[in-house]
């Protein structure tokens, strides 16, 4: 602020202002005049130049054409996507047209919600699971329902119904078409696995023979340093920690949803189990966030044999791990049952378009086997529909993973999604994670920790429940 | 006679309009991009405010809360550690640096340069290239410590470690001192070096007498900006750690931007803020006091 007032303090006193005292002096007869209509020209040409220059940004319409606005996560892989769906979408309907609207990761649901209290809200926007209870609080999307009773040119019995339940609200409202088939796999590195003498691990493993081979998977050196971990044990991630606490027979959230029950021995049975990998046996590294946030795959790099992972890394370790062969496998079972985390990013319709109509096809278009056929060519998802479970759009590709029955045998186990969607709540992801990091580093017990994270976490359900 | 003041004094109206219409813009900008803002933020601190529903009074509640939340205290703790330490530490480090590079040395400028250029480098770059130094498995801090028979670290993923580890990070920073340090050093009168040398001075006393004294506007002043500085600490927890673990990096500025931006919570965000300034301004003012006492200024008369 003092910096703000210094400036204008200054702008008085520039040489313009002073020049200006000289030239009044010597002939000051027209200038007032001339310089007070001319500023005022001047600024008006300056208006009407910088509003045209922000029309001229978007594309012309022809008569007759609807413009849809899309907005979507601005990373390359999304919005290439995004570009391949508008392409194939506008060649078949001539009279929409589709405006992109990237927006920078972090701070996408922010900016819709800002959006959707300013009215500015796109037609089309695009979603994740875990935005569907903000979205849906703030009015920023519609239910869909009625669009889907409407047509019948769409079926939506063809969309695994796990999947279209992670667009719902409680109440059974969709509010998100999913665009994938999304579940959590164990991704292993086949050529570490051979190389410790151990077979595959097969779709009835069980977390006693995970923990067997990570053990066996875990390399030192002479001096004792750890050069290659068993496994990933990544705890900021709910789709990681929370069907862990279910397999041994724990529950994470209370049945009115009020109460967070991390803390409960049944919970805290399988959170030590998750735990002691890291702590007791040393067979996966200290989480560390940063690593991720840097791109760094330690998976990737062959320095860890077992990691949780999706569909949408297939791609990217299918470029990187060329010198390793690998696979992937249905989640091990837990001491109770078998419990696989699902989700799925998706798009909805905004609650202010103008365009439902339009909005609808393009929606539909997404799903529909072309749409679909797109987005499983780029590597970005598993089709969402049950008919394409078997289509070479996914399948036909000669490199690793063989085992892609695993995607689809793992919905059997999906986990119900609305418990664990409490705790992606930021504020309850910050405790967690903090109860977390406390038990790694052994600050306190693990049973302390989480017992403390629920006393923490119940205030901000409480709070949470004040506001609606 | 009387008609010419007349005419005068309409014509320095005129002129002060006008310079007011020129100045206008910017007075504008900052009556509602600063100003505006400032003083809502105020309000908005006695407020429970989600962005999306208006406001609601709620008198003291916020203030009240900020004195039960154990996070707050946490993160002013962490936040006044990193400040009593790398303050002073950055002071002498950046002094100590502008001292050598003020040595009449061939191809001094380029050491100028060298020392100077990653205070150019954005913070989020350095935080990213610290993640990697910091790294316990492979990153660089540790293959030296290992190289020198030294125990290794685990850095920034230890709560005990993670702080030390942030505030060795912050001598990274030290050029952008050095460089007013430097400016001031040369801006030191020659003669005055010249009659200490005629009076017998050795080097420990023109340092000492000359020039400690004339630098201490210079240090006055990075002090002040490094006090500001530190307790706005952000990007580097932000980047590298978001704070853990186990909230052992969680800076005062990162819990306000938690609670402001992911949590929504305006209204209690709003109040940290204004906690924040006044525990800023009472600092600074108690500086600018103690300045009487040892910052020198040219032309001055003491006493």
């Amino acid at each position: 602020m003092p910096a703000f007032f210094a400036f204008a303090w200054n702008l008085a006193s520039i040489p313009i202002f002073r020049w200006r005292k000289c030239k009044t002096a010597m002939s000051f007869k027209p200038f007032h005049v001339i310089s007070f209509g001319k500023q005022v020209v001047f600024l008006l040409l300056v208006t009407i130049l910088v509003s045209l220059s922000g029309c001229s940004g978007r594309r012309a319409l022809p008569p007759g054409v609807v413009r849809l606005r899309f907005s979507v996560l601005g990373e390359k892989n999304e919005t290439d996507l995004a570009q391949a769906w508008v392409n194939a979408f506008e060649k078949e309907h001539p009279n929409i047209r589709v405006d992109i609207e990237p927006v920078a990761g972090m701070g996408y649901d922010m900016k819709l919600m800002m959006q959707s209290v300013a009215g500015t809200l796109p037609d089309v926007v695009f979603m994740a699971d875990s935005l569907v209870p903000t979205f849906t609080k703030y009015h920023v999307v519609q239910n869909l329902w009625p669009y889907i009773k409407h047509d019948p040119t769409f079926n939506v019995k063809d969309i695994y119904p796990q999947m279209l339940e992670t667009g719902m609200d409680d109440k059974g409202n969709l509010y998100m078409l999913p665009r994938e088939l999304g579940v959590v796999v164990m991704f292993y590195n086949r050529t570490l696995f051979r190389k410790a003498g151990l077979p595959d691990p097969s779709p009835n493993w069980t977390y006693a023979d995970f923990l067997r081979m990570a053990k066996k998977l875990t390399l030192k050196d002479s001096e004792g340093r750890t050069i290659q971990y068993g496994f990933n044990a990544n705890y900021y991630w709910p789709g990681l920690w929370g069907p862990w606490v279910m397999s041994d027979g724990g529950q994470i959230l209370s049945k009115d949803g009020l109460h967070s029950l991390l803390g409960t021995p049944a919970a805290l049975k399988g959170l030590r189990s998750l735990i002691d990998l890291v702590t007791v046996y040393k067979v996966a590294p200290i989480p560390d966030p940063s690593l991720a946030a840097q791109g760094i795959d330690l998976f990737a790099q062959g320095r860890i044999a077992m990691q949780p992972g999706v569909f949408p890394s297939v791609p990217v370790y299918r470029a990187t791990m060329k010198q390793f062969d690998w696979d992937v496998q249905i989640m091990p079972a837990g001491s109770v049952k078998r419990v696989v985390t699902m989700g799925a990013a998706g798009y909805g319709m905004s609650s202010q378009t103008k365009h439902p109509k339009e909005a609808w096809e393009f929606l539909k278009f997404i799903l529909s086997p072309q749409g679909q056929r797109i987005m499983a060519r780029m590597g970005s998802g598993i089709p969402a529909l049950k008919s394409l479970a078997h289509d070479p759009c996914w399948r036909n590709s000669k490199l690793p993973p063989k085992n892609l029955d695993a995607f689809i045998d793992s919905l059997k186990y999906g986990m119900p999604w609305h418990d664990t969607l409490a705790f992606t709540n930021d504020e309850v992801a910050d405790i967690v994670n903090t109860a977390f990091d406390k038990s790694f580093t052994q600050q306190t017990t693990i049973a302390k920790a989480f017992q403390d994270a629920d006393a923490q976490i119940d205030k901000v359900f409480a709070q949470e429940k004040s506001l609606e | 006679m009387n008609g010419n003041t007349i005419f005068k004094s309409r014509m320095a109206k005129r002129e002060a309009l006008e310079g007011l219409l020129f100045a206008a813009p910017l007075l504008l900008g900052l009556l509602v991009f600063t100003l505006y803002p400032v003083l809502d933020s105020l309000y908005i601190s006695f407020t429970k405010y989600n962005i999306f529903t208006p406001p609601k009074f709620i008198g003291l509640q916020n203030y009240r809360n900020l004195v039960n939340d154990s996070l707050f205290w946490q993160s002013l703790r962490i936040t006044t550690i990193y400040s009593v330490i790398s303050v002073p530490l950055q002071l002498v480090a950046g002094f100590a640096v502008a001292l050598l590079m003020n040595q009449k040395v061939r191809g001094i400028t380029i050491f100028r340069t060298i020392y100077y250029l990653p205070s150019v480098v954005s913070g989020v770059a350095v935080s990213l290239l610290w993640v990697w130094i910091f790294n316990p498995d492979y990153g660089l801090a540790n293959v030296m410590l290992r190289a020198a028979h030294l125990p290794t670290q685990k850095w920034l993923t230890d709560p005990h470690t993670a702080l030390g580890s942030f505030i060795f990070m912050s001598l990274w920073g030290i050029g952008g001192g050095m460089i007013i340090y430097l400016a001031g050093l040369q801006g030191v009168p020659q003669h005055l070096y010249e009659s200490a040398s005629m009076d017998g001075a050795n080097i420990y006393q023109k340092f000492r007498h000359v020039t400690l004294p004339m630098m201490t506007p210079i240090i006055f002043y990075n002090l002040v900006m490094g006090i500001i500085g530190s307790f706005q600490v952000f990007t580097q927890a932000f980047v590298m750690t978001s704070g853990g673990p186990a909230n052992s990096t969680l800076f005062y500025v990162l819990y306000l931007f938690r609670q402001a931006f992911n949590y929504f919570h305006m209204g209690y965000a709003s109040a940290m803020a204004w906690v924040l300034f006044a525990i800023i301004l009472v600092l600074t003012l108690l500086v600018l006091k103690s300045s009487a006492a040892w910052v020198y200024y040219e032309g001055e008369r003491k006493r």
